[in-house]
């Protein structure tokens, strides 16, 4: 029993030994992490070629505001004025104590005000699954909130199906803004009932993507294409007007930019937001955890779509049209379908 | 000089281990005999493992954490060959020194099959002892979960290897009765091995991306300059009457896979096995 008794012991005490066999853990230095913030976005943001930042430069202007006396608020602070130089939304900073997110601080209009809609559009209007919807006169209406939220086959069919009995309804407005979201299953889902017809001939290219593989600012992969191939599913109905504003962001972006490709699709509203919905997310060695974009993205014509997707026609809510209770973008999007 | 260190540390695990049954008896191994005289045993065992890592693709802090791991294998052995298939799995929470106010846990889910094939070389004069020297192949699968990380979370690991092993066994006499010690290391020399690309992306975008398909799709071969797992095993084995048989022990694994960046992984298993003869 002793023997027993004295072996769990020494395998006890074995274990403390790993430490010298393993790399320690990286200092929690204000200077090293903050070090650590520069060298991870150097070579893990993949959009330095289409932003022109110069990081080194931003380092160089940096590095002297650091010092290892400062406090983690102050460090915070300092990382989030460097970080914020990347004009990215989809950069982010979080230290436990506050969280970092860059805000549009530009005069664009967000093109969307739920209350209005809630009071003068949305009476009667119905729920299946995450989809809302309702017909204005012969017009289709659809608001999907958040791809987030799971939509299944059967619902998308208890919407086309509904549209489709009504043999008066030729056109719809799907409006997806204010979609902020990180799932892309839906989107496909979505698409494939987005065609012409049943049996339309035409592979639709909604986006490419593009992901870091080194360290360089230009090592990324190959663009990889996303298509949407022919099907038979019951279609929407074919003249199709897709609603966006800057709240449109995340894989929703990449919703509007690859709906722009349809040729029965229109997209109007205001520019989408950006972003792909596919942020990674990197541990410091001080526990704060740092976002960043995990790819590149561009539309079907070829366009950088991280920073947004520009809409067929723009339409802008004016301070006055909200005031008068009136979504301007529904309502042309409606005299239009009508004709 | 930190090599150096690591060298000698790694010597002492080595030596260590078996130097703690030094001064058990001895005895030979008993168990019903086969037709073709061979001990067959069915193992199935639980065991209590301290586990820590240090993995780039998810932070600059070593993690640790504890787990219940469990075993299922079957052993063959007469006096010229020794065969065992064991296939090991084990679960744990792991975490690091950090604030309280972020997430920082890591749920580590490892398993292994290893199957040895040695022979007995009579090396020593004194019949209570033996060795055995052969092959390994070795098949690993760990998927470490690191919510926080979103969608960097899941980091996959795949080795299959092959390598070499040796085994010293010493009949031994626990309480008048006939039992048996073994101390053995084995090492690979060429592994196919996997893990995930820069950035530790997963292809979310593309919808017919599958994971499997990048696990084997990253795959590379190697020697230990790009992925070794040192497992070290020592076990005293209590016969019953019937047959059967108890193992008690204590198991040390250490691993280190080198792709784009490092992951260190160690586990020191105290292992209670039930040997079911058959």
């Amino acid at each position: 029993m002793k023997k027993i008794i004295y072996i769990a012991l020494v395998a006890v005490l074995l274990t403390s030994c790993e430490k010298l066999l393993m790399p320690k853990s990286q200092s929690t230095g204000r200077v090293e992490v903050f070090e650590e913030i520069w060298k991870t976005i150097d070579e893990s943001y993949p959009l330095f070629v289409q932003t022109n930042v110069n990081w080194d430069s931003i380092h160089a202007e940096f590095r002297n505001k650091v010092f290892d006396t400062m406090t983690e608020r102050q460090l915070y602070d300092t990382c989030i004025d460097m970080l914020s130089l990347l004009y990215d939304a989809e950069v982010s900073l979080d230290a436990g104590f506050a969280k970092y997110y860059h805000i549009d601080s530009g005069n664009t209009p967000n093109n969307f005000n739920k209350s209005i809609l809630e009071r003068n559009y949305w009476q009667g209007i119905e729920r299946t699954g995450p989809l809302l919807h309702k017909v204005f006169d012969s017009v289709a209406y659809v608001y999907y909130e958040n791809f987030d939220e799971t939509l299944t086959d059967a619902q998308l069919e208890v919407v086309t199906e509904k549209f489709g009995l009504d043999t008066t309804i030729n056109s719809i407005i799907f409006d997806v803004r204010n979609n902020k979201s990180t799932k892309v299953e839906n989107i496909f889902r979505l698409c494939k009932q987005m065609g012409i017809d049943s049996f339309f001939k035409y592979n639709a290219l909604l986006y490419k993507v593009a992901y870091k593989n080194g360290p360089k600012h230009d090592d990324l992969t190959k663009p990889q294409a996303t298509f949407i191939e022919q099907n038979d599913k019951r279609k929407f109905p074919r003249r199709f007007i897709l609603l966006t504003n800057k709240g449109t962001y995340g894989t929703a972006n990449l919703f509007a930019a690859g709906a722009s490709n349809y040729p029965n699709i229109r997209v109007w509203g205001g520019k989408t937001g950006g972003g792909s919905g596919y942020t990674i997310v990197k541990e410091l060695s001080n526990g704060w955890k740092l976002y960043l974009p995990g790819c590149y993205t561009e539309g079907p014509f070829g366009m950088c779509i991280n920073f947004g997707a520009e809409p067929d026609s723009a339409i802008i809510i004016t301070p006055a049209d909200e005031a008068n209770g009136v979504d301007r973008i529904i309502d042309a999007a409606l005299n239009e379908l009508r004709k | 000089m930190f090599t150096l260190k690591k060298t000698l540390v790694t010597l002492v695990f080595l030596l260590i281990t078996p130097l703690c049954f030094a001064q058990i008896n001895d005895e030979e191994f008993p168990g019903i005999l086969t037709d073709n005289e061979y001990v067959r045993h069915i193992l199935i065992g639980a065991a209590g493992a301290y586990q820590s890592f240090y993995d780039e693709s998810i932070s600059p802090a070593r993690y640790e954490g504890f787990g219940p791991v469990f075993s299922l294998g079957h052993i063959k052995q007469d006096n010229y060959i020794y065969t065992e298939l064991i296939l090991q799995g084990s679960v744990a929470n792991h975490t690091r020194k950090g604030s309280d106010l972020l997430d920082s846990k890591v749920k580590v889910y490892n398993s292994g099959l290893d199957y040895r094939h040695l022979y007995n070389f009579n090396l020593f004069n004194n019949l209570k002892y033996y060795f055995h020297a052969g092959g390994i192949i070795s098949a690993n699968f760990m998927m470490k979960d690191a919510p926080q990380l979103e969608n960097s979370a899941k980091l996959y690991e795949y080795a299959l290897s092959l390598g070499i092993c040796a085994r010293v066994s010493r009949e031994t006499f626990f309480n008048k009765k006939k039992g048996f010690v073994m101390w053995d290391i084995s090492f690979p020399l060429l592994a196919n091995f996997s893990r995930p690309v820069y950035n530790n992306r997963v292809e979310y975008l593309d919808p017919e991306n599958s994971l499997i398909g990048d696990i084997f799709s990253n795959s590379k071969i190697g020697t230990f300059n790009r992925y070794y797992k040192i497992s070290s095993r020592v076990f005293a084995t209590y016969p019953l009457d019937n047959g059967n048989a108890i193992r008690f022990g204590y198991q040390w694994n250490y691993s280190r896979v080198q792709t784009f960046n490092r992951a260190f992984f160690a586990e020191h298993n105290v292992v209670l096995a039930f040997l079911f003869n058959h």
